[in-house]
């Protein structure tokens, strides 16, 4: 523990009075009974050979100048060649005037004159002494950080004024530099992994502000600053960023404010620079610069996940759903649902999953909101049946976050088994691209949920690097092409080639095949002709709130469908 | 004889003292304690010698101690002394009688030391 952390717990200071004059001693001593303890040294040797072996105990040194066996001087010279006594405060205890200027240039901070008067006085000003000297100590301990050696963010704000100061032609930007979701790095690799990115970036970032002029910080967790002059263009400084990691589990996300103005308050520059980079968090964008609409998009963001907990309790998310045909065979039928979440926000209302789920991935919030819907759609399969007679299967979003969610098994089964729901009316899509990312733990999951009966879909397939092997490695029941795919059928023929080839697949390999985003009549007769088992999407009908949809189940079944 | 009236009677400062010392007790602890020093007998070796290094020594020692335990006459003879030793190249008169001198103030303070009771 060092030496401030532990005058902290300490319970009384510690004076050392070097005195060969015993009594002024005692009574220099009796001042200070109560409050410090008292070490004493009568002799120049004495005096040293205590502040050897009592050093890290010592607070301030009261120092008489006139002792035998080396004087106080000696000591003092002694003093100025040893950093570690350098750091006591040393109070010279004289009746001389004459000597004090001697002193100073000894480096003594202050006088105790005698005969003694005012012990009070003379009290206060040595435990002033004493808390400048250990605020002057935390200071140089605060002034770099520990693991990287950049500064930490007090000092970093104040050479950054400094820099404006003594370059005021100069433009400077601020440059916010974050490891997306650090703390699963961390998680998932270990500290002394994470400890290793943390320096490998603090090396690089070094290395740049040598190189263009500025200053870098590591402000905390994953997330760097940089204060320099500025640059035209940042994709070459990202570019060899990424490089320089070498690191595919490593992601950034990096805003920029250029051209800082040198009167605006350095935090709000630094939230600024900050705000830009949340605002990308999440995109496959890395870097981007700061604008006012960046910001207002940056707000918006923080009201949504302050409003998350309340919304979640008072049941503001809503579960949609979409429903998917099966148009083989003449009549086009019923046969499933997509759990589509939305959120009506009290003060914005109808909010896109598209704005708030890459939020809620990034902080977390996705298990407890994936959490709610798995319970909300079993609750709605069990109505159903109760109306119906039937349990209509419904597919639900297994978020690519959730994966690594060592209670997700636990959730889904809680919420299924609650009431009574068949596993296999129970269907759990996972994207490619959650495979792509972790293949171990995504087919370590998909093989226990499938040996507990339910289904599984593979979700947006074909929009990762990694479908063939999804198809080899994952054992899934019903394959979802991306809905990318039915946009751009009609760019080129070759599209509709692969959509034909996808489903020719499944049919040999006896998956179900889904297409989704199905909007057109053309769209939906291609399908059909290609032999693809069921369609979702606007043609036959765009995401239904529950009793919308309880509403078209009941026409569906009217209809003998 | 108790503390106030010692001081009365060595012409010292008695309220000085228990501004420093706060109470009569410890007050008297400290001067017993300088009665039985060394600083006595240091002197009269020093002056015996006639060691003008050692007088120098003694009597500054002695004007700190004395000043801190508020016996003024004393302070004051030995703070003579001492800067006339500090700045004396060889052994003078001048010192020689001022020594004697702060040794017969000694004596009477000690003397009246050994009466508290």
């Amino acid at each position: 523990m060092d030496k401030i952390r532990e005058r902290e717990v300490q319970s009384k200071r510690t004076l050392l009075i070097a005195d060969d004059d015993v009594i002024s001693g005692d009574i220099l001593s009796s001042f200070f009974e109560k409050e410090f303890n008292i070490l004493r040294a009568y002799s120049g040797k004495e005096t040293l050979k205590t502040l050897s072996t009592h050093l890290d105990i010592i607070d301030l040194v009261l120092l008489d100048i006139y002792m035998p066996d080396g004087d106080g001087f000696t000591i003092l010279k002694a003093r100025q060649e040893n950093k570690e006594i350098k750091k006591l405060p040393f109070i010279v205890i004289t009746g001389e005037a004459d000597i004090e200027r001697d002193c100073f240039y000894l480096g003594v901070n202050d006088f105790i004159r005698k005969p003694f008067s005012n012990p009070e006085i003379i009290v206060a000003r040595v435990k002033r002494m004493i808390e400048l000297y250990e605020d002057r100590s935390i200071i140089k301990e605060v002034k770099t950080d520990k693991l990287t050696n950049l500064y930490s963010i007090e000092f970093f704000k104040k050479f950054c004024i400094q820099f404006d100061e003594a370059k005021p032609d100069i433009s400077k930007d601020m440059v916010s530099i974050n490891i997306t979701r650090f703390r699963l790095l961390n998680e998932l690799y270990g500290k002394n992994y994470s400890d290793e990115v943390l320096k490998n970036i603090a090396k690089f970032l070094e290395h740049f502000v040598d190189k263009v002029k500025g200053f870098a910080s590591h402000t905390s967790g994953g997330d760097f600053l940089v204060y320099c002059t500025h640059q035209d263009d940042y994709q070459s400084f990202v570019n060899d960023l990424l490089n320089h990691l070498e690191s595919s589990s490593v992601h950034l996300h990096i805003g920029i404010c250029p051209n800082v103005d040198p009167l605006l308050d350095k935090d709000l520059v630094i939230g600024r620079a900050h705000n830009v980079a949340n605002s990308i968090q999440g995109d496959s964008t890395i870097y981007a610069i700061y604008d006012s609409k960046v910001e207002e998009k940056v707000f918006f963001e923080e009201e949504l996940i302050n409003s998350f907990k309340n919304s979640l309790k008072n049941r503001e998310f809503k579960v949609f759903y979409q429903p998917k045909y099966n148009i083989q065979g003449d009549k086009n039928r019923l046969s499933s649902a997509e759990a589509l979440i939305r959120w009506v926000h009290p003060k914005h209302g109808m909010i896109s999953p598209g704005v708030f789920i890459p939020l809620f991935e990034e902080n977390g919030f996705i298990q407890q909101l994936d959490a709610y819907v798995f319970e909300e759609v079993a609750r709605q399969q069990a109505e159903w049946k109760e109306k119906f007679g039937i349990y209509l299967p419904v597919s639900v979003n297994v978020s690519r976050v959730d994966i690594h969610n060592p209670n997700l098994e636990k959730e889904i089964l809680e919420a299924v088994d609650k009431v009574h729901v068949p596993h296999d009316k129970y269907y759990l899509e996972i994207t490619e691209s959650a495979y792509s990312q972790d293949k171990q733990e995504v087919i370590s999951l998909v093989t226990s949920l499938k040996e507990k009966g339910f289904l599984i879909e593979i979700d947006d397939f074909g929009s990762g690097y990694s479908s063939l092997n999804v198809i080899s490695e994952l054992p899934f029941d019903v394959l979802k092409i991306d809905m990318v795919f039915m946009k751009k059928i009609d760019e080129h023929p070759m599209n509709r080639d692969i959509v034909k080839m996808i489903l020719a697949l499944c049919k040999k390999i006896g998956a179900t095949s889904v297409a989704e985003g199905v909007e057109t009549v053309e769209h939906y007769k291609f399908l059909k002709e290609c032999g693809c088992d069921v369609i979702q999407g606007y043609y036959f009908s765009k995401p239904l709130p529950e009793n919308e949809f309880t509403a078209l189940m009941e026409r569906e079944y009217q209809n003998g469908r | 004889m108790d503390v106030k009236q010692f001081y009365d009677a060595i012409g010292g400062n008695y309220q000085r003292a228990l501004e420093t010392m706060m109470n009569d007790e410890f007050v008297k602890r400290m001067l017993l304690k300088f009665l039985n020093s060394s600083s006595y007998s240091d002197l009269l070796e020093a002056f015996r010698n006639k060691d003008i290094k050692a007088i120098f020594n003694v009597t500054h020692m002695l004007k700190g101690v004395a000043g801190n335990l508020s016996l003024t006459p004393l302070q004051l003879e030995a703070a003579a002394v001492c800067e006339i030793a500090r700045n004396a190249f060889e052994y003078t008169a001048e010192l020689d009688i001022k020594t004697e001198n702060l040794i017969s103030v000694y004596e009477l303070i000690n003397s009246n030391l050994k009466q508290l009771c």
